[in-house]
């Protein structure tokens, strides 16, 4: 009997205590009454509050970024000069919520065609970020969401830039938060804002082709290249390339940069065959040099080695047009 | 120190260093020794010793060094009555490092703004001096009373609409353990004539007086005596067709002060609510700040009704046709797009007081959500 009134009291003991543990691991602020849980298994948020009649009102607000998907991207030169880029995005068939809003920031431009699809609204805009000279291309809908399982096209931009691998955001279906009067107390307003809504204001981030490097008309090789070549640093940085091949990237698109400060067209585009090289894997020091041991491991991330490809080709071709040209 | 009251003998610096020479230019009696401590030298020529100058005027005096100067008074019986001479004292305010504003010492923000970054401590409150002077600019040691009071009328509030003040709510003087609205520093508490303090705005926006006074002498309060308390560069925000204006009260008769930011975001939000419902009623803004933001009280009694709405940033829009039947608010059939396009405008729009009467879109349109895109 004693053993069993130990063995009980044990087990009361650690289930208090797990309990508790897991219940402060989850509160994430409590102030004057109020406080906001985070339900990980659900991904939704519950705020508590006293409410302006002394009475506890209890709020669930799940993030828009309860969503999977997955996104395809297209990109081609047009004859006007301009990239014509394309979306499609397949909502995954165990995603908890509906697709209704995609948007992107995109290198500022004076030509510039969009399109989506029917029953999907747009918004265009410059960015409040005074530092930033781009525009937010927004779409979304209301009255049509993109339910699991299901996929959407004919989102479309034609725009004087070049891809690069980088963020676009989508939204997954919500409700609007919504408080029985004012809501919680100042402090509870702020933490949920500053660590929790702000954290995914646009949405779930997913890494694609994204139009961020500008081509000016005429061309001017130095600012393209540069921009390029300042995407190249951050994709290393970023770890998408391969340890073993970043320091001969960095090296070669420098003397590619270095050439056409120098006005050398020839020599940046001999220079830029070798950057092209490296992305290929083409070059003797890596190509195939770890082939028999380990397979497959690509040097650069597939969508990122096929838009350093057509970058690449975009700007071989633009400086043959120049060689010989004063610019 | 006889020299305030006694009779007018002689007046000199009383630091000096160096050569002081006093030619011609001095009268001394002779009932006075004069005292110096530190390295000093005195050089006496002629007959204006101590000893011997009995009723001369003084002449060909030097003192030589470096100290302090105490002069002891001898009554002399002989000496004609002192007469008295009333000195003049002044005190003075002034920030310590803090920028003067206008007419005002120095401009701060009231309890409860936040910045990113930016601890609240160095926003919502001033260091400042208080410093006590005779007449001839050198610093006095006095008891001193300060005393911070509002303006009513000031910071966009209509007393005539509103209740009375707790004193506290003009704010807090803070000098050591001394923490209240009014605060007495005794004559010991001053160094030099100086005494620091610090004053803390409440949450209330609008002109603070602090009123400094001398307890143990007379003095006059000059200079600026105000702290300038509220959000700056809050502004009005304009008429235009895309919106019409609500919620102003005899208490509150302005209530669409607004930031920069935050002016340009509602213009462009009710722009493209505009063209994307141009059959609907235009955008009805109540409440966004009051003149210079800080707490908004709505009913007029100094609490915080709004818990927010103090810096220009936050802006109710009208949202109750579903209950209320009010004209002017934004049908709930348009709440998804009205939330998304103040979210694509970088406002987040969040329904207060939901299937009420009082339903009204909450818009928190601060900085944040301009960066955070």
């Amino acid at each position: 009997m004693k053993k069993l009134t130990k063995c009980i009291k044990f087990n009361l003991l650690f289930f208090v205590l797990f309990y508790a543990n897991t219940s402060i691991a989850n509160i994430l602020i409590s102030h004057e009454g109020d406080s906001i849980f985070y339900d990980e298994s659900n991904n939704h948020y519950v705020i508590k509050y006293v409410g302006i009649n002394g009475q506890i009102n209890e709020v669930i607000w799940t993030p828009p970024t309860n969503i999977t998907v997955e996104v395809e991207a297209k990109y081609k030169s047009l004859k006007d000069g301009r990239i014509k880029y394309e979306y499609e995005i397949e909502v995954d068939e165990d995603s908890k919520q509906s697709l209704v809003a995609f948007q992107f920031y995109t290198s500022f431009t004076d030509d510039f065609y969009t399109n989506k699809p029917i029953d999907w609204k747009e918004i265009i805009r410059g960015s409040y970020d005074k530092t930033k000279t781009g525009k937010w291309i927004n779409w979304y809908t209301t009255s049509s969401p993109v339910t699991a399982g299901n996929k959407i096209e004919g989102f479309e931009v034609k725009i004087m830039a070049l891809p690069v691998y980088s963020n676009i955001y989508v939204e997954g279906d919500t409700e609007i938060l919504a408080f029985q009067d004012y809501g919680p107390s100042l402090e509870v307003q702020e933490y949920f804002q500053e660590k929790v809504v702000l954290k995914d204001f646009n949405g779930k981030s997913i890494y694609t082709s994204v139009p961020l490097i500008p081509i000016s008309e005429p061309f001017h090789p130095i600012s393209t290249y540069t921009s390029f070549h300042d995407y190249l640093l951050k994709y290393i940085e970023k770890k998408y390339v391969d340890s073993s091949i970043s320091m001969s990237l960095i090296d070669a698109s420098t003397a590619v940069l270095t050439a056409l400060t120098a006005n050398e067209v020839n020599s940046a585009l001999t220079k830029l065959r070798a950057v092209k090289k490296l992305v290929e894997g083409e070059d003797g020091n890596h190509k195939n040099k770890n082939d028999d041991s380990e397979k497959a491991k690509p040097l650069i991330i597939k969508e990122l080695r096929n838009i350093l490809k057509f970058n690449i080709k975009f700007i071989t071709k633009k400086l043959k047009e120049l060689s010989g040209e004063k610019y | 120190m006889r020299a305030i009251t006694g009779y007018p003998k002689y007046i000199a610096s009383q630091w000096y260093t160096g050569v002081n020479s006093r030619d011609n230019a001095v009268r001394e009696v002779c009932d006075q020794l004069e005292v110096y401590y530190g390295f000093s030298f005195r050089i006496w020529n002629g007959g204006n010793s101590p000893a011997s100058c009995v009723g001369s005027n003084s002449t060909n005096s030097y003192s030589i060094g470096l100290g302090f100067r105490f002069r002891y008074t001898n009554d002399n019986p002989n000496s004609p009555p002192p007469l008295e001479v009333e000195k003049k004292y002044t005190i003075k305010l002034s920030p310590v490092t803090a920028q003067a504003y206008g007419n005002y010492l120095t401009a701060i923000e009231p309890n409860g703004i936040t910045r990113s970054g930016v601890p609240e401590n160095l926003i919502n409150q001033v260091k400042l001096i208080a410093e006590v002077k005779d007449q001839d600019g050198n610093p006095v040691n006095a008891a001193i009373k300060l005393k911070v009071t509002a303006l009513e009328g000031s910071g966009g509030h209509v007393q005539a609409y509103h209740t009375e003040r707790n004193p506290y709510q003009a704010g807090k003087l803070k000098a050591g353990m001394l923490n209240s609205d009014t605060i007495d520093i005794p004559k010991s508490g001053m160094l030099n004539g100086i005494v620091e303090f610090k004053y803390v705005a409440s949450a209330i926006s609008g002109d603070h007086k602090i009123e400094a006074t001398c307890t143990d002498i007379t003095c006059n309060q000059i200079g600026q005596d105000s702290v300038w308390v509220g959000v700056q560069d809050l502004k009005l925000l304009p008429n235009s067709t895309l919106y019409q204006f609500i919620g102003d009260t005899d208490a509150h008769p302005d209530n669409h002060y607004i930031s920069g930011l935050a002016a340009k975001k509602i213009d462009n939000i009710a722009f493209v609510y505009r063209e994307e419902f141009p059959k609907d009623k235009v955008l009805h803004i109540n409440d966004i700040s009051l003149q210079r933001g800080g707490l908004f009280d709505i009913s007029g009694k100094w609490k915080p009704s709004h818990k927010t709405h103090n810096k220009g940033t936050d802006i109710d829009i009208r949202a109750n046709e579903f209950v209320g039947k009010t004209p002017g608010d934004i049908p709930k059939r348009n709440y998804k797009d009205f939330y998304r396009i103040s979210k694509r405008h970088g406002c987040l729009a969040v329904r207060e007081f939901a299937d009420q009467p009082k339903e009204h879109f909450h818009l928190y349109c601060n900085e944040k959500y301009g960066k955070a895109e």
